[in-house]
């Protein structure tokens, strides 16, 4: 028996190192089979993988690399790679491959390096004979390992200069990879608005500067400084530049050098607001892509998640890990009592008093909305007709910010009415709802104003005080007033630890702070191009000041947040944001007539700079008779359409893959079945004389094959039901 | 400029940066970790075949404060560790670290979060694993009823071929879809 077990183990190992990716030994009955099944299932699953490169990752069956340990096996790997890389077309790809599969593959160091050292050789041995290829290819390729080269000494200079390093590991270990998510989410946005304030500095600022200082024209008088001058925008600071009524619509002439000014303005804010557009889709579709398209589908194991995932392995502190072991304790227990006793399907009546609660909540914050649209109209109204009283654009600037501070949490205080079948929904919820208040209140200010184009004499330095205040009245408040909450809350629970508890840091509202400041930024950089500064510094001191009050006065959370998820939302949002703002920049430079003053003074309308300026294109001409017809409604309504189709099919592709993978499993559970089936038959055919036993080399092929031949074929010939299945 | 001791050979740093998921700069950031934790041991710089000979045993490894309060942090070294028993030498740490960081692909993570989750090496997630880790995760605060239920539960979800345990490929396809899996299994040096 032992002899047989030992062949046994002898034919499964040479079978596998043969068929390294079929998961069962083959056999004739259940070969070809099985075959069909696991190379369907290779190739769906391997469309299915999103990210896959063209040549493909070679996934290197976990059977045969575990066993090994020693240095000679090594070789086996050798050969393995050499196999699969003589696929490839020639000697660059070939090594790119090599490159990839050995970065890949889970062993230990050691042996990674021997091959590596191993494969070296090989290729030096057969280096002078490889295949002359084109000089296209050559180019090409050359380029492509240069530009890898390039991408690793980037991150290596990158590495370096690693902003707050530190503290950002201090809250990882304190506070869980959640928090420190959001804090990176923080630093990314501060060196997105450092980057934009580069070019804005240099090419815009700096010249306006230079010009008023060094250059020929005549100085308008300025009015005297005065302090509240900074928290206003007005006075003194009117004509300077920081707004679009300052600068200068001629050239600027410096010595030998000439300056075209609105040409630099128009293109500079062109340029940053597409880098940031380009940066912003790009993280969000990586993002995306890594948190919901590649979780996408499967059954839903709660269970196992819950404890194969919830630890977070970045928790460095004793407190955080005995938060974190107690919250996962009480998650099991709430799940193992949600489980035992089910809710129950709730009942017509009270479904539908759900829908109209629902209904009903959903209409009152509608109303409220309209209401502060209503009221920031009047109260603009009121500020623009009493120029005399210089406290009022505070006033307003204050109104506003109390407004988006305190409506969430009226929102908030409602949405405990509704009934959600999960927190997650109403987490979402509040949050469509607390973006939309934004919207809306930036929204009334930027139509407001430009309604009122005709009424004043510079409305977009009046638009870019309005966000000037608000940006400068938001940093206040959040200096000011959150981190002093956190504050006081910890003394009280210091000195009166029963009464009250210690803060809790909310992710939520200082994603909204962040996403909210943002938003004021993209739109307030056309209209005040020293935003930019302002804006960086901002957020430098804010984050100093937030991570000490975290740091310090906050305990860990003990809700669960799913932190990956969570980041593609708040990502996404942002992007929204940006391209809301970027249409409206776009109306405003295609079909909002230029005011008195600013660099385009001399143009009817912005877009004419680029067209008459720039292309020098006149009526009648070609050129513009087809930019006007591409730009029409209709044509762009058609791009758009097809744009859709395009994701239709991609989506409905995705959907038939789905399905395919469901069929699958459920094929594989089949398999599983009828192999208890066999199983079972075979014991009773022979009668009790191969005793079955738990053991994972008991049920295959192999072992049925072997017992087949000893009987001498005097079992029953077995049909079994899947084998019908036509795939 | 004087005499600039050099932590690795210039062959020894690319190797290891075509072999693992770090820059330079990381390698030796994670070299002076390793050499904080027992410096008696670890030598300044690392010649011929010592990132492979010297290691520093399990009791000392523990101590280091990404993996102290780390209920798995027994299993993760002796998964990393060549002899099997959790001493790690420099190429077993650089090994561990390099598959725990934010650029090592899910499939790497997937197959060693697997064995660091196979307590008995069985090559199998059975029964005891779970137990086992469930236990190391709540500090051994549920009862022994409760346990069995999420086990019962856990297997139920996951087995796909009945035999009562979780093969590598019923992990594999349960962990995929977990959204918070990359987020979670990663340690940052």
């Amino acid at each position: 028996m032992q002899a047989a077990m030992d062949d046994i183990h002898l034919e499964l190992n040479h079978v596998d190192t043969e068929n390294s990716d079929m998961s069962i030994g083959g056999d004739s009955r259940f070969s070809s089979y099985r075959h069909r099944t696991v190379s369907l299932q290779r190739n769906s699953l391997a469309n299915e993988m999103i990210g896959l490169r063209t040549m493909g990752r070679y996934k290197y069956h976990t059977n045969t690399l575990r066993s090994i340990r020693s240095p000679e096996d090594a070789d086996t790997i050798v050969n393995q790679i050499q196999e699969n890389v003589a696929k490839a077309d020639d000697e660059q790809q070939a090594d790119q491959l090599r490159r990839e599969a050995l970065r890949d593959m889970p062993q230990s160091l050691t042996i990674k390096r021997q091959v590596k050292q191993t494969l070296m050789l090989n290729e030096k041995s057969r280096g002078d004979n490889h295949s002359t290829i084109g000089c296209y290819k050559w180019a090409v390729y050359s380029i492509i390992i240069l530009y890898s080269k390039l991408k690793a000494s980037i991150y290596n200079f990158l590495y370096t200069f690693e902003l707050w390093y530190l503290i950002l590991k201090t809250l990882e270990g304190q506070f869980g990879s959640a928090v420190a998510t959001f804090f990176r989410f923080f630093r990314s946005l501060f060196f997105l608005n450092l980057f934009t304030l580069v070019p804005t500095f240099f090419f815009i600022v700096l010249p306006q500067i230079l010009q008023s200082n060094f250059g020929d024209e005549v100085v308008v008088d300025q009015e005297s400084f005065s302090p509240a001058d900074i928290f206003t925008g007005e006075g003194s600071l009117t004509n300077s530049v920081l707004f679009y009524g300052h600068y200068t619509n001629e050239t600027i002439k410096l010595a030998k050098y000439e300056y075209d000014m609105p040409y630099a303005y128009l293109f500079t804010m062109f340029v940053s607001y597409v880098i940031g557009f380009i940066v912003l889709s790009y993280s969000t579709a990586k993002s995306f892509r890594k948190n919901f398209i590649e979780t996408k589908g499967g059954s839903k194991n709660v269970f196992a998640h819950k404890i194969f995932c919830s630890w977070d392995f970045g928790i460095a502190t004793e407190d955080a890990a005995t938060l974190k072991s107690s919250v996962i304790y009480h998650e099991l227990r709430e799940l193992l009592d949600q489980w035992n006793s089910p809710r129950t399907k709730a009942s017509c009546a009270s479904r539908f008093f759900t829908v109209c609660t629902n209904f009903a909540v959903n209409l009152l914050i509608l109303f409220v909305l309209m209401g502060i649209a209503f009221g920031m109209w009047i109260l603009l109204d009121k500020n623009r007709l009493n120029d005399d009283n210089e406290h009022i654009g505070m006033i307003t600037a204050v109104v506003i910010n109390v407004t988006i501070l305190v409506f969430p949490l009226f929102f908030t205080i409602v949405g405990f009415c509704e009934d959600y079948k999960s927190p997650r929904n109403s987490f979402f919820v509040n949050l469509t709802r607390t973006i939309l208040l934004e919207i809306v209140v930036i929204g009334i200010l930027v139509a407001y104003w430009i309604t009122s184009a005709s009424k004043v004499e510079c409305w977009e330095t009046c638009l870019g005080q309005e966000i000037y205040r608000l940006v400068i009245f938001e940093f206040i408040f959040s200096i000011v007033f959150l981190p002093m909450t956190e504050i006081v809350r910890f003394l009280l629970n210091k000195n009166f630890p029963s009464t009250f508890d210690p803060p809790e840091f909310n992710i939520n509202r200082y994603t909204l702070q962040i996403l909210y400041n943002q938003t004021l930024f993209w739109i307030g950089l056309y209209f005040s191009p020293l935003l930019s500064a302002i804006v960086v510094l901002k957020l430098f001191v804010s984050w100093y000041l937030t991570t000490f009050t975290v740091l310090h006065c906050c305990k860990p959370s003990s809700k669960t947040w799913r932190a990956a998820q969570t980041e593609t939302l708040f990502l996404i949002m942002a992007f929204l944001n940006l391209i809301m703002v970027m249409t409206c920049l776009g109306y405003v430079v295609a079909s909002v007539e230029t005011s008195g003053c600013g660099p385009f003074r001399s143009f009817e309308y912005v877009y004419n700079l680029v067209k008459e300026g720039i292309l020098g294109l006149e009526q009648g001409q070609t050129i513009l008779k087809t930019i006007i017809y591409v730009t029409k409604p209709g044509v762009v309504a058609l791009i758009i359409l097809m744009m859709c189709m395009g994701v239709y099919y991609l989506d409905a592709k995705s959907r038939a893959q789905d399905a395919m993978v469901k069929l699958l499993r459920n094929m594989l559970i089949n398999e599983a079945k009828d192999k208890e089936f066999l199983l079972t038959r075979i014991s009773l055919a022979t009668q009790g004389r191969y005793n079955l036993q738990e053991n994972p080399l008991e049920g295959s092929p192999m072992r049925q094959r072997r017992m087949r031949e000893d009987l001498g074929d005097s079992g029953t010939e077995v049909l079994l039901p899947s084998h019908r299945v036509n795939i | 400029m004087g005499n600039k001791l050099v932590t690795f050979s210039e062959q020894q740093l690319e190797n290891y940066q075509d072999c693992t998921f770090f820059t330079r700069k990381e390698i030796l950031r994670v070299h002076k970790r390793f050499r904080e934790v027992r410096s008696d041991l670890v030598p300044k710089n690392m010649i011929e075949d010592q990132p492979v000979t010297i290691r520093i045993p399990l009791e000392s490894m523990e101590k280091l404060p990404e993996l102290k309060e780390n209920p798995f942090r027994s299993r993760i070294c002796e998964v990393f560790s060549r002899d099997g028993k959790g001493n790690l030498s420099f190429e077993d740490f650089l090994d561990l670290l390099s598959v725990f960081s934010e650029q090592a692909p899910r499939d790497i993570k997937v197959f060693y979060a697997f064995r660091i989750y196979d307590f008995d090496g069985d090559q199998h997630i059975g029964s005891e694993d779970l137990d086992q880790a469930i236990r190391l995760l709540t500090y051994g605060e549920l009862s022994p009823e409760d346990m069995q239920q999420i086990t019962e539960k856990v297997i139920e979800e996951a087995d796909v071929d009945g035999d009562g345990k979780l093969s590598y490929m019923e992990f594999e396809h349960v962990i995929t879809r977990a959204p918070d899996f990359l987020s979670t299994f990663h340690i940052r040096i």
